[in-house]
């Protein structure tokens, strides 16, 4: 293996794969089902009102940018996404429709007709917010919108699971006012009351559009990696300017309307994340492995043998440094073994 | 002890006093001269009514006490007998001339005068008795004085209308009681405020609570009772004195000048004697100290005070028949004296000998068991001889004893601190740190120390005791604790000898100050330090510090400023033989930075002249225990005055043209034409306006004028940058690189300098750039990454592992990328074992990392096609 491995970019444009389970929301369910057949994940993204131009700008530039990589590194179809902004002359081939909040209530029916039941909604908010007490709300063209109007447009959506991102400054009240199950709430702010612009967003687009993000190198970015990606960097951010933060971002997908701001895929909040993703994984295998019997004996090896090496780190504890590692070890050896030869199969990308 | 008396106290009304209640206008003016320091007024009126015979016996006791107030002890001591002689009361004058006896150190006289007002019951006699148990307690009879000191709860709790002096005495015997019952000296701080209520023109009784507040620590409470009786008195000199002990106690230089001011109120005031001795020595200035501790000797040949301080001094000079002759003469007063051992410490750990302060504090503790100073006083220097686990014992049962200490207060809260911290040892060092920055600090830490270790113990031929201890502390408040026992602290880095501790980069601003150079300037002191066995002296040692900074890398080491040339241009730097006041007793802003400047140059100009084998001659010199001008004379065969001397020719050797270059600034005046500052002013001006090529060639001018301007305004770093917008890279990369050596702390310019090279195609020279850019900020991953990658295109896998260790303890939020590229780096270094471990890690984290899976193969030799 040379250095120039090293050099390019880890994060595959195709998307191939890694693992087969992983359509939408269905990461622990079988695989080989091809996206057509299975679950989709829909995008309703809200640009607000800017203010200024540079934040009408800013704003603009992280949803296009969401969406370029929600499309073009991640494989979502177009037509699975809205956007919904402050100025629709920007981008007219983009953008759907001003953002105000009607807009927004139409858009919410209109998919609402149209999502099937095991679908995913992901509804991104990007710009300024405010709100007193508990209530937060996006500053939109015209009225603004408060988490609990999105909780009763999201009352159209009884069998979907919808994950809101509210990247937005005092962001925090989304999380009580959208709790529920089959929910995934994400803010920029822990509380109504965290005013100062928000740079979570920046990072929070940037998991998805650049390396990094993806952590455990399945080529997929869940909304935990992205959650704490995002979380990192503004800590990182704050830190190198030195100065103290004034956001804190919250997760909550257990229901309980508690955010955490330690998320894990072990929970109590992560869980969800951990498995929503903005696309389905690529067909391509799954059509190459019907008609290849050796390389669908691959392929469930390989799931074989990750399923061994889960288990034998939740046993970490309970063993020998030692004995531990040369377990993990062989397995490793075994997956990677396997894992070029799926690759051979492949072909070349 | 009675439980009750708290009650008695909140219930007591005070009530106008009594003792010294003037009976008329006369008395009344005499009083109120007293109180207000116009002490010759105050002897004028009541020796005139003592003389009538009126208003006896206050007249008389006035007319003496206003006397001994400016130390006229003799003269209070013949009023008495003028008073006595024409029939006065010799039982109601026993106190006050028991009280002025005890002054000049006739104890014994002193204690029966004082038996005999008590006995006879005086109107004075509970004055008495609280001078007689502070004469037994003094005097090592301890038993007898406690009970003296109980009786005054019984006294208080039975008695009406106290006037201010017997409430005074009331707190005075319950600040000696406190020692054995913390709760007591709320008590004492009652009856202080009652007197101060009850007659609020009395300093005495502020000036004893606000000692009280300084001795529990609390030294802004102190000062505003303080500075309250100096209001009212200018001259108490025990009120001045008190105000000196707070300014050291705040680490302020003006305790020697309030000292002083103490004593020009009262010459004969054996207290601040002794204590003024005990600043001059804490300079290493003995021969000051002994002068002021023997003029104290001259008022009270047994002041345990002054013996005490002839004692350190001795100590400090390792002349031991002196020492035992003055520790003698305190124990033949008072065998129970354990305030000696107490001093001794304390001024031992003032002069860096940590093992000598545990030694007397252990021999205070042994002779007074609860002597709770001592215990911390024991408790802190253990800690800064490395004994942390014992340290700590031994503070907690000090905190036991003295719950007010905030010194032991905070350093045992400093502890629970830096229990939590990792250790990382290497062959001569162990590194303690926090978690989150010991994989980061320790990865250029623990070589550079190694490096340092090696580079001195050849230069001085010597080395200190192994395994040095380095304690990096990321919040500077605990490394300030850690040092002084208190947060605020100016200074970067401590030595204790072996013992080392300082901040870490993330414990100030980031850009903030060297921590490479800082580390070796320590590790300097410990060999320093272990060379002389903890005799060198302050200005040695720091000069050599920095002086093997400077020879440790390029720009490391103190720098000259415009304003140490303008001090030494203005005769304001310190001659050497006061060398170390500069450091400990500064007269202005900025002189501590003079002074370790200064005695960088020195220590230079005598390597340069001399050779290094001068410098250690002078360190065997102070060894042996002489004292720098002996030294001198002994390592470099001159005095002082000529070393002097040559100090300042070399200075204007090497800063002649520097200094002329500055010309004499006028106050509200711009710079005259041709100055430096007048040139740097043209140069900025033309900047401004664009006009770059006369900025650059005005700004060269400058920098010929004064190159070894470092600040950041300095015009090599201002030309580098207008070279660099102009595209002239070879001419910016020059005047960088001439910054970095000039300025150890410019992050900016490191950077700036790295991203030129790196437009030269100079790898070794970005490399460079950003090595010395990591001893200023060591946190940003950009540039660990930056480095990391120019190391992989030379072909340097040894550092190229040691910046993805560093960015892997950075906490990436992509751990296994991190981990696998420090596999790579170790697998191409050839380290197949180090690489298995990362790269394990890395799978661990994401089984499916299709690179580090191939990694995983190629270290195990397989090809993939051996399933």
């Amino acid at each position: 293996m040379g250095f120039s491995a090293l050099a390019g970019s880890r994060v595959r444009w195709t998307i191939r794969t890694a693992t087969l389970v992983g359509v939408g929301l269905l990461a622990s369910a079988p695989a080989l089902v091809a996206q057509s057949a299975g679950p989709r994940t829909h995008v309703l993204v809200v640009s607000g009102l800017g203010g200024e131009p540079e934040y009408s700008e800013l704003f603009r530039t992280q949803a296009m940018t969401f969406l370029d990589a929600a499309r073009d590194r991640w494989g979502l179809d177009e037509t699975e996404t809205v956007w919904l902004a402050e100025d629709p002359t920007v981008a007219p081939d983009r953008i759907a429709e001003k953002g105000t909040r009607e807009a927004l209530q139409s858009q919410l029916a209109s998919l609402a007709t149209r999502a099937k039941p095991d679908d995913a909604i992901l509804l991104l908010f990007i710009g300024h917010g405010g709100g007193t007490g508990d209530e937060s709300k996006v500053n939109l063209p015209g009225p603004d919108v408060t988490g609990a109007d999105v909780a009763g447009w999201l009352d159209a959506f009884p069998t979907q699971t919808i994950a809101i991102v509210n990247a937005a400054s005092a962001s925090g009240g989304f999380v009580g006012a959208l709790k529920g199950d089959r929910r995934l709430v994400i803010t920029a702010t822990r509380t109504a009351g965290e005013r100062w612009r928000t740079h979570f967003g920046t990072f929070f687009v940037d998991a998805f559009a650049l390396d990094g993000a993806d952590t455990d190198k399945d080529e997929r970015i869940s909304l935990l990696e992205a959650f704490l990606y995002a979380k990192a960097e503004v800590e990182r951010y704050y830190a190198l300017d030195g100065q103290i933060p004034t956001e804190h971002a919250l997760l909550d997908d257990n229901g309980d309307g508690e955010g955490s701001m330690e998320p894990s895929a072990t929970g109590p909040d992560g869980a969800l994340a951990s498995r929503f993703f903005l696309a389905a994984a690529s067909a391509t295998v799954a059509a190459q492995a019907a008609g290849d019997p050796e390389l669908a004996a691959l392929l469930e090896k390989k799931t074989r043998l990750e399923q061994e090496i889960a288990a034998l780190r939740g046993r970490r504890d309970q063993m020998t440094a030692d004995r531990y590692e040369a377990a993990l070890e062989n397995l490793l050896l075994d997956l990677a073994v396997t894992s070029r030869a799926i690759r051979d199969k492949e072909g070349p990308q | 002890m009675k439980p009750a008396f708290l009650l008695g106290l909140a219930l007591a009304v005070p009530l106008p006093g009594c003792a010294q209640e003037p009976s008329d206008a006369s008395l009344g003016s005499a009083l109120e001269a007293y109180q207000t320091g116009a002490y010759e007024t105050a002897v004028e009126g009541y020796r005139s009514l003592a003389r009538s015979g009126a208003d006896l016996p206050l007249s008389a006791r006035g007319w003496a006490l206003s006397l001994a107030a400016t130390g006229e002890y003799d003269e209070a001591i013949e009023a008495l007998d003028e008073v006595e002689r024409q029939g006065g009361d010799v039982i109601e004058l026993s106190r006050v001339r028991g009280t002025v006896l005890r002054r000049v150190g006739r104890r014994a006289e002193a204690e029966a005068r004082l038996r005999a007002a008590v006995d006879s019951t005086a109107s004075d006699g509970e004055l008495a008795r609280i001078e007689l148990a502070e004469l037994l307690f003094d005097s090592g009879r301890r038993d007898e004085a406690i009970e003296i000191f109980d009786g005054f709860i019984d006294f208080y709790n039975g008695s009406n209308g106290l006037d201010a002096p017997h409430l005074s005495a009331v707190g005075r015997a319950l600040t000696v009681l406190g020692t054995r019952d913390p709760d007591l000296f709320h008590d004492a701080v009652r009856a202080f405020e009652e007197a101060i209520e009850v007659d609020p023109g009395d300093p005495d009784a502020k000036v004893h609570l606000g000692a009280l507040f300084l001795d529990k620590y609390d030294s802004p409470n102190a000062g505003q009772l303080i500075d309250a009786a100096l209001a009212r008195n200018p001259n108490h000199a025990a009120g001045l004195l008190a105000k000196a002990r707070r300014a050291k106690f705040e680490g302020s230089s003006a305790a020697i000048e309030l000292t002083e001011e103490s004593l020009a109120a009262n010459p004969a005031l054996t207290e601040a004697r002794a204590f003024l001795a005990r600043l001059y020595l804490e300079l290493e200035d003995p021969v000051s100290a002994e002068t002021e501790a023997r003029r104290a000797l001259e008022t009270d040949p047994s002041s345990l005070e002054a013996w005490t301080e002839l004692a350190a001094i001795a100590h400090f000079r390792g002349d031991a028949p002196a020492f035992a002759s003055a520790r003698d003469e305190v124990l033949s007063v008072n065998p129970n004296h354990s305030t000696l051992y107490e001093a001794l410490a304390e001024v031992a750990y003032r002069t860096h000998r940590y093992a000598d302060a545990v030694q007397f504090a252990q021999q205070a503790i042994d002779i007074d068991p609860i002597s709770w100073s001592a215990m911390a006083t024991l408790g802190l220097n253990q800690l800064r001889l490395g004994q942390l686990d014992t340290g700590r014992e031994t503070l907690e049962t000090a905190f036991a004893g003295d719950p007010f200490n905030v010194w032991v207060k905070n350093t045992l809260d400093m502890l629970d601190e830096l229990s939590v911290f990792e250790q990382t040892r290497t062959e001569r060092f162990v590194f303690s740190m926090h978690p989150d920055e010991i994989g980061l600090l320790s990865a250029y830490a623990s070589p550079l120390a190694e490096e340092a270790f090696a580079a001195m113990s050849a230069r001085y031929r010597y080395e200190p005791p192994t395994p040095i201890s380095v304690e990096i502390f990321d919040r500077h408040a605990d490394f300030s604790v850690r040092t002084v026992g208190l947060a605020g602290i100016g200074a970067l880095g401590v030595s204790f000898g072996s013992v080392l501790a300082m901040d870490s980069p993330g414990a100030r601003t980031g850009g903030e100050f060297n921590w490479g150079s800082t580390l070796w300037h320590e590790i300097s002191h410990a060999f320093t330090l272990g060379y002389t066995e903890h005799r060198v002296p302050r200005w040695l040692s720091e000069g050599l510090a920095v002086l093997d900074e400077r020879h440790a890398r390029p720009g490391w080491g103190s720098d000259v400023d415009p304003g140490f040339l303008a001090a030494f241009n203005e005769d304001r730097l310190p001659s050497l033989e006061r060398f170390n006041y500069g450091f400990v007793r500064p007269q202005y802003p900025g002189q501590v930075q003079h002074s370790y400047f200064m005695a960088s140059l020195l220590c230079q100009m005598i390597e340069e002249t001399r050779g290094f084998d001068a410098i250690l001659a002078l360190l065997q010199a102070h060894k042996e225990g002489l004292e720098t001008p002996e030294a001198v004379m002994r390592a470099l065969g001159t005095d002082l005055e000529s070393l002097d001397g040559e100090l300042s020719d070399y200075i204007r050797t090497e800063y002649g043209s520097a200094i002329a270059a500055l010309g004499e600034a006028e106050p509200d005046q711009p710079p005259a034409p041709g100055t430096f500052p007048a040139i740097m002013m043209d140069g900025a001006r033309a900047a401004a306006d664009g006009r770059t090529d006369e900025a650059i060639e005005t700004f060269e001018r400058a920098r010929e004028a004064f190159p070894q301007y470092a600040g950041p305004d300095a015009p090599a770093l201002l030309l580098a940058r207008l070279y660099r917008e102009t595209g002239q890279l070879d001419l910016a990369a020059t005047r960088y690189r001439e910054y970095a050596a000039l300025n150890e702390n410019h992050f900016d310019a490191r950077v700036e300098l790295a991203d030129v090279e790196a437009e030269l195609g100079n790898a070794a020279g970005l490399q460079s750039a950003l090595e010395g850019a990591m001893w200023v900020n060591p946190y940003g991953p950009d540039l660990h990454t930056r480095l990391a990658g120019s190391y992989e295109e030379t072909g340097d896998w040894g550092r190229s592992a040691r910046e993805r260790s560093a960015l892997l303890a950075l906490a990436p939020t992509d751990l296994a990328e991190a981990h696998y590229r420090l596999a790579y780096a170790h697998f191409r270094g050839g380290d197949p074992e180090l690489a298995r471990k990362s790269v394990l890690s890395a799978l661990e984290i994401a089984p499916n990392y299709e690179e580090a899976l191939d990694l995983l193969l190629e270290i195990r030799g397989r090809t993939g096609d051996d399933r």
